[in-house]
């Protein structure tokens, strides 16, 4: 009963014509960018922070949630149409999507990939409706030592997804922790690494950090050779698909759903992960395996499902335990904690409207997206035909007013940029970002546990309680396994399936 | 290949380096009442570590390992007065004012991606400062700072 009238309440909130207007515009932004190559939700979400600030908790968070799960719906579109992913997630449509397209069959591909999203979106928010409620009465008997614990698990994961050698990965969440510790220290109050100047008193922002990392340097990165964009020249017809495409496409869409939700919940999976594995197990246990990759359904519905499955399941962790599972999380993060929320095991009991408010707009939003995609396609062929000449100077003023607009500090805009080149620089010298900004967000919170746990007196702390023993000792392995031969070859499977996809 | 890796390596034990003299100088406490440079002092150590791990593996990667091709002067050039334009208008924002700067901005970024005529880039500058103006300033009221052309 509690349930449903909690449910209610969320409900309440989310259908008032304020909330309904911003989830709206919240996943028309983020279908928009999710069709744009070359910007994606993190960014986006970085940008539209400060135009938040003036807004109540619940309509930001809303909007910005609306922009992550609608930069899913919005990246199938490009990979199926333009063959290049409008967002990471959508990497893997590319294979069989661009293929249907190439075959005539663009319409179907469209109409799968925005009902299997909104199908595994669905699907997912009831899972994480009914799953984080659970994990945040577990995580009010997790101390300190567990909360350390726990983030080292998800650095760890992170680390251990990287390409290339774990080691590099390992450098960027140092770098990255490092970065956290500028600024005043939240135990003793002093200040650290920060040259007497006042912007670095308040600490490195997360905002222009992420702006830089994830922005201005894919601006540079794609500045080095900027590609015409080849539209498929084809009528985009018959969006609905047929009874056979279903047939075929429905039980792709369940485990998409499935596996989407389950695989994101892990710390550090994010959503580009579950997209591969839905796609592997979908080419496994088909019965015809050589047609994936020629332009077959299946090979669109599952990772389509699956991305819009894991925007929802990557909430989980977040909100119930106040840990983000990616770096789209860790930004979210960010918007709670400048709106005063501080997400964790609390955040349903202490603040139910924010939490049911936001469940039951992805609700309205997955509808939303649903009826948005398919009549507005044609709308979206037409912004793919922007060149990138004009789009990344656009970009580079989004990005330029949002770090601005955050505290109306121009040093803001200095720190994007420095870090805007210290990401272009990093991944022309092949390391990558999402270590890094991870830590950034998580490093005050880890250092906090880390010295709550110590004062306790026992430096063995750590490795006495069963579960952040266990956690590490998770953790350790996976830094480690590496060096052995057989999980060694596993690793390199799974680079070797992001670098095909790149 | 090889070339790279020994420079990245070398960046991050200079860091690493930096990190531990640093962290140094603040008070560090004991394992019991870990101090402000406790943690920091730690992240540098590892850095050092792992970085020399690195160095090392970079000098062992053989010359059999494929160099990248290098990228050419004129992208590299691109990229930095790309850099250059975005640093200038930092430190000019707030004196020149944000309509001036957007304008400056949407004219000469394009131009620099090359493929554009000065004409169109200069409507596309135009139209961009416009757009800046009514959605940031006089739809979502963000205050901007409007330099020597007043208001």
């Amino acid at each position: 009963m509690d349930f449903f009238s909690n449910l209610a309440l969320g409900f309440g909130i989310a259908l008032t014509i304020k909330n309904l207007s911003f989830c709206f515009l919240g996943v028309l932004i983020g279908t928009l960018i999710g069709v744009l190559p070359g910007i994606g939700p993190v960014a986006t979400i970085s940008l539209l922070l400060p135009t938040t600030f003036g807004m109540e908790p619940v309509t930001s968070i809303i909007m910005l949630c609306g922009v992550y799960y609608g930069a899913m719906y919005g990246g199938s579109t490009t990979s199926i149409l333009v063959n290049i992913p409008g967002e990471a997630a959508s990497v893997v449509t590319c294979l069989d999507g661009y293929q249907m397209a190439r075959n005539g069959r663009a319409g179907p591909a469209l109409g799968i990939s925005a009902f299997g999203s909104f199908i595994g979106g669905t699907l997912s928010i009831i899972g994480l409706m009914f799953l984080s409620p659970l994990l945040a009465r577990l995580a009010l008997k997790f101390g300190p030592p567990e909360f350390f614990a726990l983030m080292l698990l998800g650095l760890a994961m992170v680390t251990y997804l990287c390409r290339g050698p774990v080691l590099k990965g390992l450098i960027m969440a140092l770098a990255g922790l490092a970065v956290s510790c500028v600024g005043q220290d939240q135990i003793s109050g002093s200040t650290r690494f920060t040259l007497d100047s006042i912007t670095l008193m308040d600490g490195m922002g997360i905002v222009p950090v992420a702006m830089g990392m994830f922005g201005i340097a894919e601006v540079l990165t794609n500045l080095e050779q900027i590609v015409k964009q080849d539209i498929l020249a084809t009528r985009v017809t018959g969006i609905f698909p047929t009874l056979k495409d279903w047939a075929d496409s429905i039980w792709p869409i369940v485990r998409g759903s499935f596996i989407g939700f389950f695989v994101s919940i892990l710390p550090g999976a994010g959503t580009v992960i579950p997209t591969f594995m839905a796609y592997t197990v979908e080419k496994r246990i088909s019965k015809h395996p050589e047609k994936f990759g020629t332009g077959t359904i299946e090979g669109v519905a599952a990772p389509e499902t699956a991305n819009n499955a894991a925007a929802a399941g990557s909430m989980v962790t977040l909100l119930s335990l106040g840990l983000p599972s990616s770096v789209g999380m860790a930004i979210l993060l960010g918007a709670f904690i400048i709106h005063g929320i501080q997400p964790g095991p609390l955040l349903i009991s202490r603040h139910p409207a924010l939490f049911w408010g936001t469940i039951a707009s992805m609700y309205v939003g997955n509808v939303m997206l649903l009826v948005l995609n398919l009549p507005l396609i044609g709308l979206w062929i037409k912004i793919l035909k922007i060149p990138y000449n004009l789009l990344f100077p656009l970009i580079i003023l989004f990005c330029f007013l949002g770090a601005y607009s955050l505290n109306n500090n121009i040093y803001d805009v200095l720190v994007m940029i420095i870090f805007g080149v210290f990401g272009y620089l990093m991944r022309k010298y092949e390391y990558e970002g999402a270590p890094f900004l991870l830590a950034l967000v998580l490093g005050p919170m880890l250092e906090n546990a880390f010295r709550q746990s110590l004062i306790y007196g026992d430096p063995f702390i750590f490795f006495n309680r069963p579960i952040s023993a266990v956690l590490i000792c998770v953790s350790l392995f996976l830094l480690i396994s590496p060096l052995f031969k057989t999980f060694s070859q596993k690793r390199k499977t799974i680079e070797k399936v992001l670098d095909e996809g790149d | 290949m090889r070339q790279r890796e020994i420079t990245s390596s070398l960046f991050w034990l200079i860091v690493g380096l930096i990190l531990t003299i640093w962290s140094a100088t603040y008070p560090l406490g004991n394992l019991a009442q870990p101090g402000t440079g406790f943690l920091p002092l730690g992240l540098g150590i590892l850095l050092i570590i792992f970085s020399t791990v690195l160095l090392i593996r970079a000098f062992r990667l053989g010359a059999t390992e494929k160099e990248k091709t290098p990228m050419l002067p004129e992208r590299w050039l691109r990229l930095g007065t790309t850099v250059l334009v975005l640093i200038a208008c930092v430190f000019l924002f707030e004196k020149v004012g944000y309509l001036l700067i957007f304008f400056v901005l949407a004219l000469v970024l394009p131009l620099l991606a090359g493929q554009i005529t000065l004409k169109r880039s200069f409507i596309f500058a135009v139209l961009s400062a416009a757009g800046v103006y009514i959605i940031f300033v006089w739809l979502l009221q963000q205050p901007l700072p409007t330099g020597f052309l007043g208001r």
